[in-house]
């Protein structure tokens, strides 16, 4: 027993504060530096008709900015960014609001449908949107009948169709991330308003939403950074319409010999600019974290709001959310699987309907390696990132080290790649490197999600209960291991299920790293569609998706078995 | 759903209002848009190509990143009713599977080039030369044709005759060599952007 219970003593206290912090930060630069390294290079030189670096220039600083008559494609990202940030936050934060802080039936429903809808490649999601929302897709055919008009009510081929794919597409990313930290709520303030007398609204307004800012904020920079830097969508449901944003006019750009990469290459640097402005901003508001730490030593588990007879409306809402995200698109798939080539649903069609795709997808030889290799990555990743973040969230959150800002920077600097350059920097800088490329780059890319997890999850913690154990005469290894790791498993279990989610989905690094020895689903998804086998590609989607709900499933019941609370 | 007598069938017919925004087209280098519009230069020349494209531009063709095969999926499933620029074997194909897709040669077509090669410091380069020499070879063509794609070797049909120039449907292709594509690539995708795409 140390003479002065409130502190442990020196050398404990000390030593592993910086050996950690040593440790992280020399993998994560290893992970993180040598791409920077690439962009920046690639951004400044000229690139030879082999690949090669060329000279220095900087004519492609002066081709982003004066080149594509930058103002359109601005002003179309930014309202694209924007829109999508605050409808999927709207989107997934209601939902994760209701899963985790109210008595709303149906709550399982929320878990499973953003763990599910999340695991799917992009790609296969969008496909499945535009069946739905096209020309001549079912919700245009209904709203014709209903109002009816001729012609096309809704065009999902603009801006707003762009913000509303979007939003679907990363509300269960708002969703995951919002329900950890929603569900480590301290009740005490809440309990103190209704105590005062103010009513559940008022509560909800004036003091949840007030502790859950930080993590409003984070997810909304989030999620305008991926839309600000996304290509899929804007290319698949953007160019169509004649809406261009930032990344098409690269993509157009760069339809020539030799292939423009140094563009893309300022590009990024440009990017990363504002976006080390906006994480500028972040940390100024969350500056005071001590404010919004939620679980303390006291009882933690946030009481569930009684809604009522609400619960028909909340209930309904999370069973519109699971139709919209997962049973629709889900459907339209399973319907396009079904058929010889592609049309809308119709009776008539019905008389079509064959298994042969599934015979295809089966007898490929090619597909079982991707499946085999998508999961075997997805795990490895997963595992390293939490690892890595788990540490690192320690440094960040627990000491008062000087250094910190070093691991903060390296830790968020994979957020400002866009994934296709951040492939082919790693591609450029590791070629004849033989390593596990795709699991570094895996790793690179999504230590900054990983942490958001163990970030947020340390946040609450209030540093009262590790303080108890150090003054109970534990070592640090034994303080983490025994106290930090056990209350951190819910964020910890979220983080690795959702690396390893979008781990197995990922397509714009994996496209320029995976090999023919090494597939991956989502590359093999990206080439049947290439090749436009939409019924093999709807066939192998639907055996995909019905893997990775037994993966979501999985981890239910062992949250179940262990104890940890999913609402 | 384009009824018979109603499809176009020269490139003045593209000009007809009533396709005003229900045309699609690739952005490929390869094979979309940018082909097109060599395509057209090289058969009015450059003047008279440059007025018909000035003109086509009203015409607010929809873009897409996609394949021309799936572009043709697209008309398949009623998005569409025209896609410019396909591989007329594919629309054979959906065909056969009994879906309603069909096409209609504008001349001179334009044919792209596929080409085939050994990349230095490949790891079996013999094996390879002889899989060259059995693609190019009459036996390896026919792997082609039976499937109906286009085979390559002059003394193969395609299993649809009508396929090929000179089966039919049309006599006269634009064969756009690789040579071509690389001086003259950049200058198309130039006019593409300029002209078709909104600033």
């Amino acid at each position: 027993m140390s003479s002065n219970p409130a502190k442990p003593p020196a050398a404990f206290r000390l030593s592993p504060d910086i050996s950690i912090l040593i440790l992280v930060c020399v993998a994560t630069a290893y992970l993180v530096i040598p791409p920077l390294f690439a962009v920046i290079q690639t951004s400044l030189t000229t690139t030879t008709l082999s690949g090669g670096v060329g000279g220095f220039t900087l004519r492609h600083y002066r081709d982003v900015l004066f080149g594509f008559r930058l103002s359109a494609p601005l002003a179309n990202s930014l309202y694209f960014a924007i829109g999508s940030a605050f409808l999927a936050t709207l989107i997934g934060g209601v939902m994760a609001w209701l899963v985790t802080r109210t008595d709303t039936p149906l709550r399982g429903l929320g878990h499973f449908t953003a763990f599910a809808s999340f695991g799917t490649p992009f790609i296969l999601y969008t496909i499945g949107w535009l069946l739905l929302l096209g020309k001549s897709g079912p919700v245009n055919r209904w709203l014709r009948d209903f109002f009816g008009v001729p012609g096309t009510l809704f065009n999902v081929y603009s801006l707003p169709g762009m913000v509303l794919i979007e939003s679907f597409l990363w509300s269960p990313l708002v969703f995951l991330m919002l329900a950890a930290s929603f569900r480590a709520m301290d009740p005490a303030l809440e309990e103190a308003s209704a105590a005062c007398g103010a009513t559940a609204f008022q509560t909800v307004r004036r003091v949840s939403l007030k502790l859950m800012l930080p993590a409003l904020f984070s997810v909304i920079l989030l999620v305008f950074i991926r839309a600000f830097e996304s290509f899929e969508i804007p290319a698949l449901v953007g160019l169509p319409g004649d809406v261009q944003v930032l990344t098409t006019s690269i993509y157009l750009d760069a339809h020539r010999m030799p292939p423009r990469y140094g563009t893309a290459g300022a590009f990024s640097v440009l990017l990363m600019l504002i976006i080390a402005a906006c994480l500028y901003f972040y940390s100024r508001a969350t500056r005071e974290a001590a404010r919004f730490h939620t679980v303390t030593g006291k009882g933690y588990r946030p009481r569930l709001i009684q809604v009522g007879r609400w619960r028909y409306l909340t209930g309904g809402l999370l069973a519109l959310y699971s139709v919209c995200l997962l049973a629709l698109p889900f459907l339209i798939i399973v319907w396009a699987s079904l058929l010889p080539f592609y049309s809308a649903p119709s009776l008539e069609a019905l008389s079509r309907l064959t298994l042969r795709n599934y015979e295809t997808v089966i007898k490929f030889p090619a597909l079982l390696q991707s499946v085999e290799n998508s999961i075997v990555l997805g795990i490895e990743s997963a595992t390293c990132v939490m690892a890595l973040t788990t540490l690192a969230s320690w440094v960040l959150v627990r000491t008062r080290l000087r250094a910190r800002w070093l691991l903060d920077l390296l830790t968020t600097l994979p957020l400002v790649f866009p994934g296709i350059v951040m492939g082919l920097a790693i591609l450029r800088f590791y070629l004849t490197v033989p390593i596990p490329i795709l699991l570094v780059a895996y790793v690179a890319r999504y230590v900054p999600y990983g942490i958001r997890y163990t970030h947020a999850g340390l946040l609450q913690l209030h540093r009262e209960l590790e303080e108890a154990a150090y003054s109970s005469g534990a070592s640090w290894a034994n303080c983490f291991r025994r106290v930090t790791l056990p209350l951190l498993t819910p964020s910890f279990l979220g983080g690795w299920v959702f690396v390893f989610l979008i781990s197995a989905k990922e397509l714009s690094m994996s496209i320029l790293l995976a090999s023919p020895r090494t597939p991956v689903v989502s590359v093999t998804i990206f080439e049947l569609w290439e090749n436009a086998q939409i019924g093999e590609l709807a066939a192998f989607g639907v055996l995909w998706t019905l893997m990775l709900l037994t993966v979501a499933m999985g981890y239910y019941l062992f949250a179940r078995r262990y104890g940890i609370q999913l609402h | 759903m384009v009824k018979a007598n109603e499809v176009p069938k020269s490139w003045e017919d593209l000009l007809n209002p009533k396709w005003r925004g229900e045309v699609i087209w690739s952005t490929s280098r390869g094979s979309g848009a940018p082909v097109f519009i060599g395509n057209i230069l090289a058969a009015m020349g450059q003047r008279a190509g440059m007025e018909y494209l000035q003109r086509l531009t009203k015409q607010n063709i929809a873009k897409s990143t996609a394949s021309a095969r799936a572009l043709l999926d697209l008309v398949i499933a009623g998005e569409y009713p025209l896609v410019l620029n396909i591989f007329n074997h594919h629309a054979v194909i959906s065909r056969k599977a009994g879906a309603p897709s069909e096409w209609q040669p504008i001349e001179p077509v334009a044919a792209p080039v596929h080409t085939i090669g050994l990349p230095k410091n490949s790891p079996h380069p013999h094996a390879a030369m002889l899989l060259i020499d059995f693609i190019l070879s009459t036996k390896g063509q026919k792997v082609f044709q039976d499937v109906n794609y286009l085979p390559a070797h002059p003394k193969m049909p395609a299993k649809e005759v009508e396929l090929k120039p000179g089966g039919g449907r049309f006599k006269k292709a634009n064969y756009l060599n690789p040579e071509t594509l690389v001086d003259k690539g950049d200058e198309w995708v130039d006019i593409f952007q300029k002209l078709f795409i909104k600033g």
